[in-house]
């Protein structure tokens, strides 16, 4: 089949398109795709060689180093609950530190909601926050030997 | 075969072999031949004397227009090379395809990144509820990370099990 140029490259120019807009569709999280929210208590310390990070902590490792000065950190536990707007959920990361998690609005990209931390059944703080997709919210819980716990809530 | 007129007018210009005048003699009579080579060479005669081309006045402003016309009409080396391929990157239906792809990939991206939903991670409001502790907040540089800071926690001696 002999295809002029002109005809060729009006192809050409509309595969790279096609291209390009499956590129960029891909990257973004669909609407209707449905957020879960992530808590984890993690335990930070200092080691020598440490293992390697959660995978949810890999992309911010220098950021916890800056914040916390520990080169190791441990999952002790995670819980984690879909998205739903004008709900209420308990997430339980442990038996000594609960979320309650007022889901307030979704966006594209992110989520709001109400954030109360309850130690031992205590509420210690309430906070209203946005968090989009994979980028965490880090608490900063009580030194545990010589170490500290760290409570991260993350919407995956 | 020559119909009857070719043959006649062969027979006049006296073209024919002797066979074909031998044959044409033969279907039509001398009569009706001579007839019609006396008219042929009346008209003949009549064209030659009326017929005269009139003489051309100007011919040398004639010339020059008519080269001019022909020098507008006639593409030049260019124009030929350009026509004589489709390609051309000014081609309309190119700039019109590019500026249609364009206008594709502006809306992906609009619909992709509103401008209106902020993709940030950030503390919009904190407050500590119980005495003895102090909250703070922070958001880093490009919204990748919130932290609320709480201090005034009670220390956790390492040998205690958390739950």
């Amino acid at each position: 089949m002999n295809l002029s140029p002109t005809v060729a490259f009006l192809l050409l120019l509309f595969s790279a398109t096609c291209l390009v807009a499956e590129t960029i569709s891909a990257g973004v999280p669909d609407p209707g795709e449905e957020a879960v929210v992530v808590a984890a208590l993690i335990l930070g310390t200092r080691e020598d060689n440490p293992p390697a990070l959660p995978w949810f902590l890999t992309e911010f490792e220098s950021d916890l180093v800056k914040i916390f000065g520990y080169n190791r950190y441990d999952l002790m536990n995670m819980s984690e609950k879909p998205f739903r707007e004008h709900t209420s959920e308990w997430l339980i990361p442990s038996n000594d530190f609960q979320l309650k998690i007022d889901a307030k609005g979704k966006k594209r990209l992110s989520c709001a909601m109400d954030v109360g931390l309850f130690h031992h059944e205590k509420r210690v703080l309430q906070t209203s926050v946005s968090l989009t997709r994979e980028k965490p919210l880090f608490i900063a819980g009580p030194q545990w030997g010589r170490g500290r716990l760290i409570i991260v809530l993350i919407v995956k | 075969m020559k119909n009857s007129d070719d043959q006649i007018s062969a027979w006049i210009d006296n073209s024919l072999d002797e066979y074909a005048q031998a044959n044409v003699e033969a279907r039509f009579s001398k009569e009706m031949l001579e007839q019609e080579k006396a008219a042929a060479l009346r008209i003949g005669e009549l064209l030659r004397t009326h017929s005269k081309v009139p003489a051309l006045e100007s011919p040398d402003f004639f010339n020059s227009q008519i080269i001019e016309q022909i020098s507008r009409e006639t593409p030049t080396l260019v124009e030929q090379r350009a026509s004589s391929s489709e390609w051309s990157w000014w081609n309309p239906r190119i700039a019109w395809a590019t500026a249609a792809c364009v206008v594709v990939v502006g809306a992906i991206l609009f619909v992709a990144f509103p401008v209106a939903d902020s993709a940030e991670t950030m503390v919009v409001d904190v407050e500590d509820f119980t005495s003895g502790y102090h909250v703070s907040s922070y958001t880093s540089e490009a919204n990748r990370y919130a932290l609320v800071w709480v201090d005034g926690w009670d220390y956790i001696p390492g040998d205690t099990h958390i739950q």
